[in-house]
């Protein structure tokens, strides 16, 4: 999936405030609302995998769990405010994306030239090592003979049962796959390394191989549950600010005297002077 | 799945059949799922997710629900399946689908939330030599609105 990144909007509407006062509040309460949702929705992408792994049980492998959940809360989140709305953008993409995952798919795809799409060299030649491991399939005719036995070994691998391989004279040679299909697994895991591309299995679901998978919304619910988390923050920590500011703001004012509310600039009375809250709730003029 | 959803589901199968026709794609087969069918060339399945908050209600008078659907096709090339996405989302994001039950009566309509379209382009997993097609996956949010 390129370029897929979740924009997801907090906004305002658990404040009980507006205009001015609602801007003060957000701009007290911003760097530590931004700085909480940084840290915490990471841990919620990995929450919401874990919940996409567990239903995807017992089909989804439990390698790909494991690795799918060691890189999930490495998941990039930047938390900006949009006025008084607070923006996140998760970047799924840094997880891994449908050109990752192809990545270990296609490891060793004989094309129809013999050479191999993305090994160290061909089985034919070893000087054919013009595709590198990172190059994606792009469409090159591939060399697919023997569809139907290729298909039986490979579904007897999943299996791990026996697969019998006819010649020419009818012999049979037996060719015990047992464990080839996990160490399948452990392959592609390690060619995915620091990408954990499997979430796109969860997302998309796999209909025509092993690991047959349902598809989940999962980005549908990474979102809603940042959103609701962030609507919680946002609330606790703006409302937080209101009471703050409040406290510290008489009812009468003047807009050219300095309250004493936090990340107000001073400001000079109409008579020239920088005022301060003094004893007994009267402002004592200091001369500058 | 809920009568609702099923009605949905047909609907938006039907109006999307209608409209790829109109676009003059051919040869699409449309499907009520994959199960345990071989998958052909030019198959497409819609589906309503089930992780998806199913039938939330909106209101008070329960008329309006929201779910996320799946359009997923295989498809030859790479790039005839870029183009099934491009038709696909086009049609997500303009159509009003009128949701209708099985006597043909009205109920309801359908539409897509345009921001929640996308789409993404998935290469033949080679270790399955008999379906060696490109597989186009189309996902948004629909709100189904009953009268």
């Amino acid at each position: 999936m390129a370029g897929w990144m979740p924009r997801i909007v907090i906004d305002s509407s658990g404040v009980e405030a507006f205009g001015k006062e609602l801007a003060q509040a957000v701009s007290e309460a911003g760097p530590i609302i931004t700085s909480v949702l940084r840290y915490n929705v990471p841990l919620i992408v990995k929450m919401v995998l874990e919940e996409a792994c567990l239903a995807a049980e017992p089909n989804f492998p439990r390698i790909y769990t494991e690795h799918v959940l060691s890189l999930a809360g490495t998941v990039p989140a930047t938390v900006e405010f949009m006025g008084s709305d607070v923006v996140v953008n998760v970047d799924l993409d840094y997880l891994g994306t449908s050109t990752d995952l192809e990545r270990a798919y296609h490891r060793h795809a004989l094309l129809a030239s013999l050479r191999e799409l993305n090994g160290k060299g061909s089985h034919h030649s070893s000087s054919m090592s013009q595709y590198r491991l990172e190059d994606p399939y792009t469409g090159q005719e591939l060399y697919n003979e023997e569809v139907e036995k290729r298909q039986e070994f490979w579904e007897t691998l999943v299996e791990g049962g026996t697969y019998v391989s006819r010649g020419p004279k009818g012999r049979g040679v037996e060719i015990n796959t047992a464990g080839m299909y996990d160490q399948t697994l452990i392959d592609r895991v390690v060619i995915w390394g620091n990408k954990a591309p499997e979430w796109l299995i969860l997302e998309y679901g796999s209909h025509e191989s092993s690991p047959y998978v349902a598809p989940q919304d999962v980005t549908g619910m990474m979102e809603e549950a940042i959103i609701a988390y962030g609507n919680d923050v946002y609330t606790e920590y703006t409302n937080s600010a209101l009471q703050n500011i409040r406290s510290y703001t008489p009812r009468a004012t003047s807009e050219s005297t300095y309250y004493g509310g936090w990340g107000e600039q001073p400001m000079y009375s109409d008579l020239g002077k920088y005022q301060v809250r003094g004893g007994g709730g009267r402002f004592a003029p200091i001369n500058i | 799945m809920g009568r609702k959803q099923y009605y949905e589901k047909r609907s938006i199968s039907t109006a999307l059949q209608t409209y790829l026709a109109t676009q003059s794609w051919t040869g699409l087969t449309f499907k009520e799922g994959w199960k345990d069918e071989e998958i052909q060339i030019g198959d497409v399945a819609i589906q309503i997710l089930p992780s998806s908050p199913v039938l939330t209600d909106m209101g008070q008078h329960a008329s309006t629900y929201t779910y996320t659907v799946q359009v997923e096709a295989y498809l030859e090339s790479e790039p005839r399946a870029e183009a099934f996405e491009d038709a696909v989302m086009e049609f997500m994001d303009l159509a009003s689908i009128s949701i209708v039950d099985k006597n043909s009566t009205v109920l309801g309509s359908i539409i897509c939330d345009t921001d929640s379209i996308r789409a993404d382009t998935l290469p033949p997993v080679f270790t399955t030599p008999k379906v060696l097609w490109w597989r186009a996956v189309i996902r948004g949010k629909f709100e189904a609105h009953y009268y």
